[in-house]
């Protein structure tokens, strides 16, 4: 069936992304939920909806429970949950009568109700919509791709944690993404490690997340100190990128007053390099991870043989380097080092711009304040600039907006 | 069968087979005709074949990744200590079948014989059945609309072998949906021992434990207990305590007790639980120690003591 975009009240919105997983409680709604207000604050107006029935998680993140829906000429009026009119958002959580009351449908049910959402609410002039679903691959999601498919979606962002069992769902999601013809924007590992606020404080020489902005270099603990407890274990998120040909940006974790990292790492047996680079780097402790900045010592040290157009890059971070807060994205970094610090001449050209290569867009960490802020649906962008997981959502949400722009310029693939 | 109409019914609604969306649709005229209504036969069947099983329970919670899959295998590793008490464990997540991976049986296949599908045996005296062992790889997504998911936990209900069980867990999916409805329909005849219903101490799982919670009484499930799992974690290297899914609300604590339903028991989060699962191995056999395992235990134990309570079902039977 050829795709063709339909009048209708879609018709207003640019670009529309579904947040899946094959498992559930990875943070979907968690991801769909910053992502979008990541979008917000880079000056898009973004919608969400919100097509999880039985469990709809995304009113309550952004304190919009109660609220009720209004019809209009057109259908139904979205709802809007801040003065700006900036997201708007629609959810079966404004349709109960009661927060308990329980959605206990069969699938035919849910569909009709997915499909309508599609046609029915008034979205207006959109530049995102945010489409959050339930786990697994039945009903809601066949109902969605088939309900949105004449509106051609940007594509499908894939949320996994690290763990064997989360990563063994969301494979069988990429099957499902490969099946219906959905393309996959990225995959992000989601609670990518945890340091222990108790243990992480003990070194008062080190100065954290708080110096943003500068790029001075830190005392950094020993990493024997700077415990990461990988608490849903380790290497799901790199095993699946590895897996789906997808270079994989690395773990990210953090805890406390921690400094998130976002490091890359490639399959065994790559070569590396030897540059002379005045920040060649030692080997990354994988239990201590920093966010990097891409001017504050990434290095590309070698890559696997490009093959489809697609390239595994290996990125190595000193442990006694902290950069300040700052957005890792493998183009930049590529574009920054490639051919100035690495020694290896096999190193490729910079990778071609997303779409046609598949990104591994980040990781997020576990941040216990940034799940209390949600449970209280405070706007957390605002409140918590300092969090861990700020540098992760907005990174994701600068190439998903980058991605977008190629789409737009180049025409969809 | 999927070919059912968009805005079908349902085949027991009054309007089945007589609203417009049923035009067209194949089976039009037997709803029509009432025998929709008809109960199901496979429910006696089920019913026959679940004669040979004591005990049944399901693990639910309206919310996905609180560990009901990790749970209901150490429920089920648990029980399974005492050689004498045979278990049987049930996957009905169909499109995300975990517990393959965790009970180490990634790669098996399913067996069939004159007397049905036979159960996989990670030992001697506990069986796992899910819809993991009948795809033929990792990879393979289970696509299906909700009718063909019902037909699946029909047949693994119905064909498989289960024979003398002392204990039958089922793990379920999140959500209030098909395979619940279906579970809950097909084991009607049978008795249902209780459910137990797990969640993490956040507000945003508790939201969809409630209404997990209304589903049981909707459809008259006895309710066993709550599991507040991911309850504080203990860093490993300073033994002090963090919370890192913070109980705003209070936690299941306070569910519980607003709800007046048992509260069985809080397991803090351990990582080697993630790292057993990921292995294929049984974490009470890993870490014995862990304040996890603790946990688990005295867990398994009231879950035990809450059946051993109920009037079998054939002295239901009888008295019915």
């Amino acid at each position: 069936m050829e795709a063709v975009a339909e009048p209708g009240n879609l018709a207003g919105v640019r670009h529309i992304i579904l947040v899946l997983s094959g498992k559930g409680g990875v943070g979907k709604s968690t991801i769909s939920t910053e992502l979008a207000l990541a979008l917000r604050h880079a000056g898009k107006k973004v919608g969400i909806l919100d097509v999880d029935l039985c469990g709809p998680s995304v009113p309550r993140m952004l304190q919009a429970q109660g609220c009720a829906v209004h019809q209009c000429d057109n259908g139904w009026v979205p709802v809007f949950v801040d003065q700006e009119q900036s997201i708007a958002l629609m959810s079966v959580g404004f349709l109960l009568e009661t927060p308990d009351e329980a959605v206990v449908w069969r699938g035919p049910k849910k569909n009709a109700l997915i499909r309508q959402f599609v046609s029915d609410v008034v979205w207006g002039e959109l530049d995102f919509l945010v489409v959050d679903t339930p786990p697994g691959t039945s009903d809601e999601h066949i109902s969605a791709v088939e309900a949105l498919r004449p509106y051609q979606p940007l594509g499908a962002v894939l949320v996994t944690t690290p763990q064997a069992v989360s990563v063994g769902d969301v494979r069988r999601e990429l099957t499902f993404c490969r099946k219906t013809g959905l393309p996959v924007i990225g995959i992000v590992e989601n609670m990518s490690g945890f340091v222990c606020p108790h243990c992480a404080v003990r070194r008062p020489a080190v100065r954290w997340a708080g110096c943003r902005g500068t790029r001075g270099l830190h005392s950094w603990p020993h990493p024997s100190v700077q415990e990461c407890t990988n608490l849903f274990s380790v290497g799901g998120g790199e095993e699946l990128a590895r897996h789906a040909g997808v270079p994989f940006l690395g773990e990210c974790q953090v805890g406390g007053s921690g400094v998130p990292v976002n490091c890359g790492s490639m399959p065994a047996g790559t070569p590396r390099c030897r540059g002379q680079d005045r920040h060649s780097l030692p080997r990354l402790n994988r239990r201590a991870a920093l966010w990097m900045n891409t001017e504050a010592g990434v290095h590309a040290l070698g890559s696997t043989e490009p093959a489809h157009g697609r390239y595994s890059i290996r990125v190595e971070v000193s442990p006694r380097r902290v950069p300040a807060w700052g957005i890792c994205s493998l183009k930049e970094a590529l574009a920054s080092r490639v051919g100035v610090h690495g020694g290896d001449p096999s190193l490729p050209r910079p990778c071609p711009p997303f779409p046609r290569l598949l990104i591994f867009t980040g990781s997020v960490p576990l941040d216990p304040q940034l799940v209390r802020s949600l449970e209280e649906g405070r706007d957390f962008i605002q409140e918590f600039p300092k969090s861990a997981a700020f540098p992760a959502l907005a990174s994701i949400a600068q190439k998903i907006l980058d991605g977008a722009q190629v789409q737009a310029q180049t025409g969809t693939d | 069968m999927e070919e059912v109409p968009h805005d079908c019914p349902g085949t027991d609604s009054a309007e089945a087979g007589r609203g417009t969306a049923c035009q067209g649709c194949p089976n039009q005229r037997l709803c029509a005709s009432g025998a929709g209504a008809a109960p199901d036969p496979a429910i006696e069947e089920i019913k026959e074949k679940m004669k040979t099983v004591k005990h049944k329970i399901l693990v639910l919670s309206g919310k996905g990744g609180v560990g009901k899959s990790t749970f209901s295998a150490h429920l089920a590793h648990g029980l399974a200590e005492d050689e004498n008490t045979q278990i049987a464990l049930l996957d009905i997540d169909i499109c995300g079948p975990s517990i393959p991976k965790i009970m180490g049986l990634e790669g098996e296949q399913v067996h069939q014989s004159g007397s049905g599908w036979s159960l996989v045996y990670v030992e001697d005296n506990l069986g796992v059945m899910s819809v993991g062992f009948l795809l033929s790889s990792p990879d393979d997504a289970v696509i299906w609309r909700g009718p063909k998911k019902n037909g699946m936990i029909k047949q693994f209900l119905r064909d498989v072998d289960w024979g003398e069980i002392d204990y039958l867990i089922v793990d379920t999916p999140p959500g209030t949906s098909d395979e619940h409805l279906s579970v809950v329909h097909y084991l009607s005849a049978a008795h249902i021992d209780g459910a137990v219903v797990i969640t993490t101490p956040q507000e945003i799982s508790l939201q969809d434990v409630r209404k997990e919670i209304n589903f049981c009484h909707k459809v008259k499930l006895p309710i066993i207990g709550v599991v507040e799992n991911m309850s504080g974690f203990v860093c490993p290297k300073c033994k002090k305590e963090a919370q890192i899914f913070p109980p705003t609300t209070g936690g299941a604590e306070a569910m519980c007790q607003d709800l007046k339903i048992p509260l069985l028991g809080r397991v803090p989060l351990d990582p080697q639980i993630g790292k057993s699962c990921d292995k294929g191995q049984s974490f009470l056999t890993e870490a014995p120690d862990s304040p996890a395992t603790l946990a688990y235990r005295s867990i398994i134990q009231r879950i035990q003591e809450f059946c051993s309570l109920q009037p079998s079902h054939e002295e239901k039977l009888i008295g019915s």
